[in-house]
């Protein structure tokens, strides 16, 4: 009876087990099913069919150009005689490459041209992926929105044109792992991109409202013509070891392109000079084409953080950057650009509402981190005082001129400022206007061009005399692109323009003539060996 | 008739008591069984039994870690027994994966710990047990911080950027042993002390384990496939034993204190630098402040476990709880754990059904500091430590801490132990139920199991700098709360059958299905620029809205498996055993679904053959084994076109939310696969005085996971893909010998060997793939280390240091022709062996043991000293090591790496050294705290001493440095940077048994 009870009671047990355990057995059925289950991605087949989602496709292909105020911008500054960043005691060093860069020893590993490489081409392929999804979708304003994409792909590619030459050029979102492409020739690159741009030119809006400013506009694309026309001696010739063996100048279509820009009625020159690098820069009327910017974090611009002292701002600046004296000494004194420029001690305010020298102009000294006074030399000295000579190492924490371009954004959160990058704006296309012409021969049209930009800069006026020679003004041009846009990433296509690209300056010897072009990065080399290197690398 | 037969042969009462052979002690539970009979008893309490039997029976005394014994009934009713330990334990049962096999049978290469012996002194997670006991498993402690993660390698790595720890299976269910401490939101942001990783294994309570398996070659881990590239570690929990209840106490307290300070300068010393070199005094202060001693402390740590279980025998159960305590040397810093562990047995329907239930819970409460910093040079804790000028004092007269005015670059170390908040509190849940069944109806031998397994964790991490620190005093303040969650569901049918023909062929089938899903999901949210610091974390809203920062994830994998194993063996003689397992991952790509991992072994008993007798020779077994293992820790969504939440524009000066593709599709993307080789000896000689084993193993992995940039344009830059190739060859040599065993003295010594040699093969075509981040200002972006074929994992690439130069006193290196710094091999950070040395000695009631541990041959890059011995700090307002005070370099040099930094860390650790006595006659206690079974006291200490020419703070130390190529990192080896320093530990214990 007992023993009755006992099997009875484990039989249900058993069965208590059983029934337990198996509707948890049947939860996991589909028991091989093996598809892997995404959760807060998404994956492409669930996209692309919205307006709000081609616009959030659209924004990425946009938040790229953020990309080039690091990598693109760096080698355009620190290649050219603008900028340099010391070893400075223990800080900078960053394995040499910023000393490779200023001395132009850099080769195909120096980590810069990798991430110029890549920052544009993603431009490019965030481009093209989005081209290929939108063929198919139904939304409105398609075709502007393709414009518009067509626009960035050919920024991004006139990076790479400047960059390195000729690329691949694909339009498609993917590419044959097996057979990968190879390059353009530099003058094909050139033509994508002009072709481009005429084709989508007139597609695109003259003008978008408040909420949508910094997308591309008419204005952008004829800016962009202009520039790559301004360059194309450069940009459809070749290089060779021995240099550059230039292609066909486009004056005329520089001028073009240029006139329409400023034919357009959407732009005039700002009244102050530093309104285009305010933190409401966006207000200018100057600026054609802005890469946007936000006081948030990964959304801002840090240029202030690249230059300012450790001690200057609670953030923690880098104390970095900083400019060679021969720069500061090119400024006439009367030029109210020459304001950028932070120089000798430093005093704890203000440092809002206030543009470069203007800012630590008052209140306590400022020190170092050893506790000295903060003073910012024209030339570079050793910790104990001794000039620097060689190489720009054992550098003291206060050597260098600083460039205080950008104002300090009250509301910035942590490194990250609101001032948006202005990219083109109306003074570089007077600029390209004048150039075009002097080099045309029409030296008066040309700095009467130079003049209107001076105008803003100099109380009371100093215009240039339209009776200089050709070389003189081809001289004045340079000096003036030099000054008007200082530090704004275009010094190093103007030295290769006019050969002195690989001149010697402060810390660097002359180079070879290769240098024009950047390397083609060995990591790209060995992920699509149909990749030629360029000469001399 | 059989009533009339048992008359013939009257039976009488026998009894007896049980002792262990060596402490006397009275054995409780101990089997007394008639042979040839199902009559049997059990001994109590107090070691003593009784049982009706007849002259001429024989009785089997067994017990579990003890020799059977056999005694015939002869005329003496009292029949006492002293059962001595199985040594050697040929017959012991070991676990392997999805079953048990004997020791004797195993032909794989596997290893068991016995945990009691092993967890001595202030151990808080389960793999200090395996720490330099088992040949060829090297387990370095990470750090000194309470619950810092373990690095345990099985035979060297096999992965350049996956994981490469080892599979944990607690009580058969594999669990996820991926870093669960919720992370902090924009983790990396060199601007923020964080606090290095946790070891996730901390929740499981070491007094709570039984012992420890380990598989260490692919012909045993085979069985686990995917996951078994890097060895499995199998843990088994303790379990109810038949009997009256037992009740266990088991407790101690503990002191740790800071043993290797590094050498900085001292106030008077910085002072007179400063002077002698005429540079500015301005930020001389009056004060003498030692920074290493005013951050650490003489922590305290406790522990009571508490256990109690029996059981008849149908049901057996046994229930523990733990409280852990344990403080960290650097102030305010230490976890807290309370575990609780139930497992039960209980067999029914004429014992052919066997449930199993096992439950844990766990909760630990984590302090931590914020030490961790790599790059950037802002620093962290022990960066601060240091930095900071020793002129300047903790604080200010009026109590507050003293900050240097104007500088927010380095911060005053006292005051972040102080005024950072960082508090992780986490739960985990592992459980697991299993039914077996004997279908001994359909046939003999045939069981059927049903596992099912749940583990479940979650964290809560609340993160605070208030304003008042220099850190966060211009955002005001930084608050943060961050939570996840992991869980795992297990379902596994098993079959078995187990069956022996003719008395010599034994036949073992296994054959299973397996089902397991992981989820992890978390929460994390950011405010700023608090009022009042006063919120802390717990009032986000109170903080400026537009710092506010939100971010939540989810994801999911999958592993669908098939395996069987057949094991047979010829009169234990010749041993064949094979086995497969069939993987599917979610993991893997679309065309990559499911692999194969199949393994094969032999083992040959020679000490059984008629040619091979010998009376030395107990035991000696020669086994051969091939196997082929995998590894999925490849993370999630890598094979698949994914588009993220990822470029945000601004647009009309606002963010506009972006979708771009954040993952290049790769459908063939798989795991990364190891062969393995092993062939092994095992002997046993002079019956159990020594015993041991040789093995020799060639591990070959292929498939490695790289990042390759694929070519551009490519809306995402890298792709992840399988190539690659790295070997691992090595010996292991595991030996053991009773030394003395005479005159109530008995001496054991035993040791361990590992010699690995680890060579890169293929890097997918690359020639060099360049990791080892160096940390510190102006080495950011510096590589210390190469990956390139030809030469081993964590090899240090870098400049020749020759000297200094005798008119400038300027570092001098090797020049290549263009007169440039040459870069070359300078150093490995794999050790040429490693060796554990164990000795135990007993006498009467004193027992007393020993652990050595060392490695030899082995560099590491000391980050720490290439950053502070540079003169050059103190134009910084930064201390630096003496070191820089004696060398000859000028005041401006600016650190440089190279070889001078990469330093021979070859060391012998006094892991653990331990004195306890055991009171014998419990009895006279009884009348004071009723009835013990056992008592004993001891006192241990853990890292009494190292002898090593390192002179950082410990030569174990790993901090993470990689450098990512892509979306994933290659793993550095063998860097030390400011990492938490190891403490020494000194315990005084009571073990009391009722």
């Amino acid at each position: 009876m007992n023993a009755r009870n006992t099997s009875r009671k484990t039989w249900f047990v058993a069965l208590l087990t059983v029934v337990l355990l198996s509707p948890i057995a049947f939860t996991f059925q589909g028991c091989t099913d093996l598809d892997e289950e995404t959760f807060g991605v998404i994956t492409p087949d669930q996209f692309f069919k919205t307006d709000a989602e081609i616009v959030a496709a659209l924004a990425p292909v946009y938040a790229q150009l953020r990309a080039m105020t690091w990598n693109y911008y760096n080698i355009s500054q620190h290649t050219s005689d603008e900028t340099l960043v010391p070893t400075r005691g223990t800080d900078w060093d960053d394995g040499g490459h910023w000393r490779q860069l200023h001395q132009h020893n850099w080769d195909a590993l120096t980590v810069d041209w990798n991430g110029a490489w890549t920052d544009a081409f993603t431009g490019v392929a965030r481009a093209n992926v989005v081209l290929a999804n939108l063929a198919d979708a139904d939304v409105s304003n398609k075709e502007s929105i393709q414009a518009e994409l067509r626009f960035l792909r050919a920024f991004y590619y006139y990076q790479l044109l400047d960059l390195f030459g000729g690329v691949p050029i694909v339009e498609t979102p993917a590419t044959d792992p097996d057979n990968p492409p190879t390059r353009a020739s530099r003058a094909e690159t050139f033509n994508f991109i002009e072709s481009e741009l005429n084709a989508i030119r007139s597609t695109l809006p003259v003008n978008w409202d408040a909420a949508n400013v910094g997308r591309a506009t008419q204005g952008a694309a004829d800016a962009l013509l202009a520039k790559i026309y301004l360059n194309a001696r450069e940009w459809t010739g070749t290089v060779s070891t021995s240099g550059i063996q230039r292609g066909t100048a486009r004056w005329d279509d520089a001028i073009a392109a240029a006139d329409r820009v400023l034919n357009s009625g959407q732009y005039s020159l700002a009244a102050d000079y530093f309104d285009n690098f305010r933190v409401n820069n966006d207000q200018s009327p100057e600026i054609i084409f802005a890469i946007g910017q936000l006081a948030k974090g990964g959304l801002g611009l840090n240029f202030i953080m690249r230059t300012l002292h450790y001690n200057q701002i609670p953030q923690t600046p880098w104390n970095g950057f900083s400019t060679l004296a021969a720069d500061f000494e090119s400024f006439n004194d009367a030029d109210e650009r020459k304001k950028m420029f932070l120089v000798g001690p430093q005093f704890s305010g203000p440092n809002e509402g206030c543009v470069g020298q203007e800012c630590f102009s008052s209140g306590d000294p400022l020190t170092d981190r050893v506790g000295n006074p903060l003073n910012f030399t024209e030339g570079y000295f050793r910790p104990d005082g001794t000039p620097v000579t060689g190489d720009p190492i054992n550098v003291n924490e206060t050597s260098g001129i600083r460039v205080l371009k950008w104002e300090i954004d009250p509301s910035r959160v942590g490194g990250d400022n609101g001032n948006n990058f202005a990219f083109f704006r109306l003074a570089e296309i007077y600029l390209i206007t004048a150039e075009a012409m002097i080099r045309k021969g029409d030296v008066a049209g040309g700095v009467n061009m130079i003049n209107r930009v001076r105008e803003r800069v100099f109380e009371p006026d100093q215009p240039l005399p339209t009776s200089m020679s050709q070389a003189e003004a081809l001289e004045a041009v340079l000096a003036e692109r030099h000054h008007e846009l200082f530090w704004e990433g275009t010094r190093r296509q103007d030295l290769i323009r006019y050969d002195r690209f690989t001149d010697a300056w402060e810390f660097k010897p002359q180079s070879e003539p290769f240098r024009v072009l950047g390397p083609i990065p060995q990591v790209q080399i060995d992920a699509n060996p149909n990749l030629t290197q360029n000469p001399g690398y | 008739m059989l009533a009339c037969v048992s008359f013939a042969f009257a039976q009488t009462d026998i009894r007896g008591t049980v002792t262990d052979a060596e402490s006397g002690f009275p054995l409780p539970g101990v089997n007394i069984a008639i042979k040839g009979t199902t009559t049997g008893t059990a001994t109590g309490i107090d070691g003593t039994y009784s049982i009706q039997a007849r002259r001429g029976d024989v009785l089997v005394y067994s017990f579990i870690g003890y020799l059977s014994q056999e005694i015939t009934v002869g005329n003496n009713p009292v029949i006492d027994v002293s059962l001595k330990v199985d040594q050697v334990q040929l017959d012991e049962v070991v676990v392997v994966g999805y079953g048990t096999q004997r020791r004797a049978n195993v032909t794989g290469s596997a290893e068991r710990v016995n945990a009691d012996e092993a967890n001595v002194g202030l151990v808080n997670s389960p793999e200090q047990l395996i720490q330099g006991r088992v040949a060829g498993v090297n387990v370095i402690q990470n750090g000194g911080e309470p619950g810092a993660p373990v690095t345990v390698r099985i035979r060297g790595g096999t992965s350049i950027s996956a994981s490469n720890q080892p599979l944990y299976v607690i009580d058969g269910v594999p669990i996820d042993n991926s870093n669960s401490s919720p992370q902090l939101i924009g983790a990396g942001d060199s601007n923020r002390p964080d606090s290095g990783p946790k070891n996730p294994l901390v929740f499981l309570n070491p007094n709570d384990i039984e012992s420890i398996d380990i598989l260490k070659d692919a012909s045993a881990a085979a069985i686990y496939g995917s996951r078994g590239a890097n060895g499995v570690i199998l843990i088994t929990t303790k379990k109810g034993r038949e009997g009256q209840v037992q009740v266990d106490y088991d407790g101690y307290v503990s002191t740790s204190n800071f043993v290797q300070k590094l050498d900085l300068l001292s106030a008077d010393e910085y002072r007179a630098f400063v002077r002698a070199n005429n540079l500015p005094e301005n930020n001389l202060g009056n004060a003498s402040t030692d920074w290493q001693e005013a951050v650490t402390r003489d922590a305290v740590s406790h522990q009571h476990n508490l256990a109690f279980g029996g059981g008849t025998s149908a049901t057996q159960y046994r229930a523990s709880v733990s409280y852990l305590n344990n403080e960290g040397i650097i102030r305010n810093s230490g976890l807290e754990r309370v575990s609780s562990r139930i497992n039960v047995n209980h067999n029914a329907l004429d014992d052919k059904l066997h449930l199993d239930m096992r439950v844990t819970g766990s909760f630990i409460n984590d302090n931590r500091a914020p030490f961790n910093q790599t790059g950037g040079f802002e620093g962290g804790l022990l960066t601060n430590v240091m930095k900071y000028n020793p002129t300047l004092p903790v604080r200010n007269a009026d109590g507050s801490f003293f900050e240097i005015f104007g500088q927010t670059s380095v911060r005053n170390p006292v005051a972040m132990t102080e005024q950072i908040k960082d508090i992780t509190k986490s739960t985990r849940l592992l459980g697991n139920v299993k039914a077996a069944y004997d279908f001994d109806f359909i046939t003999e031998g045939l069981t059927g199991t049903v596992n099912v397994g749940l583990d479940r964790q979650q964290g809560s991490r609340r993160y605070f700098i208030p304003a008042v620190n220099p850190l966060r005093s211009s955002v005001g303040g930084e608050a943060i709360q961050s939570n996840n969650e992991l869980s795992s569901e297990l379902v596994e049918v098993t079959g078995l059958y187990n069956r022996t023909f003719e008395e010599s062929h034994n036949v073992q089938l296994l054959g299973g299905y397996s089902f397991q899903e992981f989820t992890t999901e978390g929460f994390r949210a950011l405010a700023q620029g608090f009022v009042s610091d006063v919120f802390e974390f717990n009032n986000l809203a109170a903080g400026a809205a537009n710092t506010f920062q939100i971010e939540s994830f989810k994801q999911k994998s999958r592993l669908v498996s098939f395996f069987g194993r057949v094991n047979y063996d010829y009169k234990g003689r010749y041993i064949v055993s094979a086995s497969l397992r069939r993987d599917g991952s979610s993991r893997f790509g679309k065309d990559e679904k499911w692999g194969f991992f199949p393994a094969f072994t032999l083992g040959w008993r020679l000490s059984d053959e008629s040619f091979f007798k010998s009376e030395a020779i107990n035991d000696l077994k020669l086994r051969v084994g091939w196997g082929v293992t995998g590894s999925q820790e490849i993370g999630n969504l890598r094979s698949l076109p994914i588009f993220g939440a990822s470029g945000n524009a601004v647009i009309g000066e606002k963010e506009v939310s972006g979708v771009a593709p954040t993952n290049f599709a790769n459908p063939n993307l798989k795991w990364e696969e190891t062969t393995q080789v092993n062939v092994g000896l095992d002997f046993d000689l002079w019956a159990s005085r020594v015993y041991g084993s040789v093995e020799y193993y060639v591990k070959d992995t292929d498939d490695l996971l790289l990042e390759f940039e694929v070519p551009q344009p490519a809306a995402v830059p890298t792709r992840l893909a399988n190539a690659g190739k790295m070997q691992n060859t090595g010996l292991d040599v595991a030996l053991n010998a009773v030394v003395y065993d005479r005159n109530n003295l008995f001496i054991e010594i035993g040791g361990t060997f590992n010699t690995n040699s680890n060579e890169i093969q293929n890097l997918g075509g690359r020639t060099q793939i360049f990791t080892g981040r160096a940390s510190g200002a102006g080495l950011s972006q510096t590589n210390t280390q190469v990956l390139t074929p030809g030469e081993p994992f964590g090899t240090f690439w870098g400049p020749k240091f020759i000297g200094f130069d005798p008119q400038t006193g300027a570092q001098m290196f090797e020049l290549d022709e263009q007169g440039n710094r040459k870069l070359q091999i300078i150093g490995n950070a794999q050790p040429d062996f490693t060796y554990g040395f164990t000795t135990s000695v007993t006498y009467k009631s004193w027992d007393f043991s020993f652990f050595l541990r060392g490695e030899q041959g082995r560099d590491l890059f000391n980050n720490t000293a290439l950053e502070y011995t540079s003169k050059n700090l103190v134009n910084t307002n930064v201390n630096f090591l003496r070191e820089a005070l004696e060398d000859p370099t000028p005041l401006a040099e600016a650190p440089v790496w190279s070889s001078r930094w990469v330093q021979d860390a070859s060391f012998l650790r006094m892991e653990n050294i331990t004195l306890g006595y055991s009171f014998r006659n419990v009895k006279s206690l009884n009348s004071l705290v009723g009835t013990i079974r056992r008592a004993r006291i001891y006192v241990a200490a853990n890292n009494l001493f190292v002898i090593t020419p390192y002179d950082g703070f410990d030569p174990e130390a790993n901090t993470e440095a990689s450098a990512s190529v892509g979306n994933i990192p290659i793993l550095s080896l063998g860097i030390d940077y400011t990492n938490y320093p190891r403490p020494r530990t000194f315990t005084a214990g009571i073990s009391l048994g009722f």
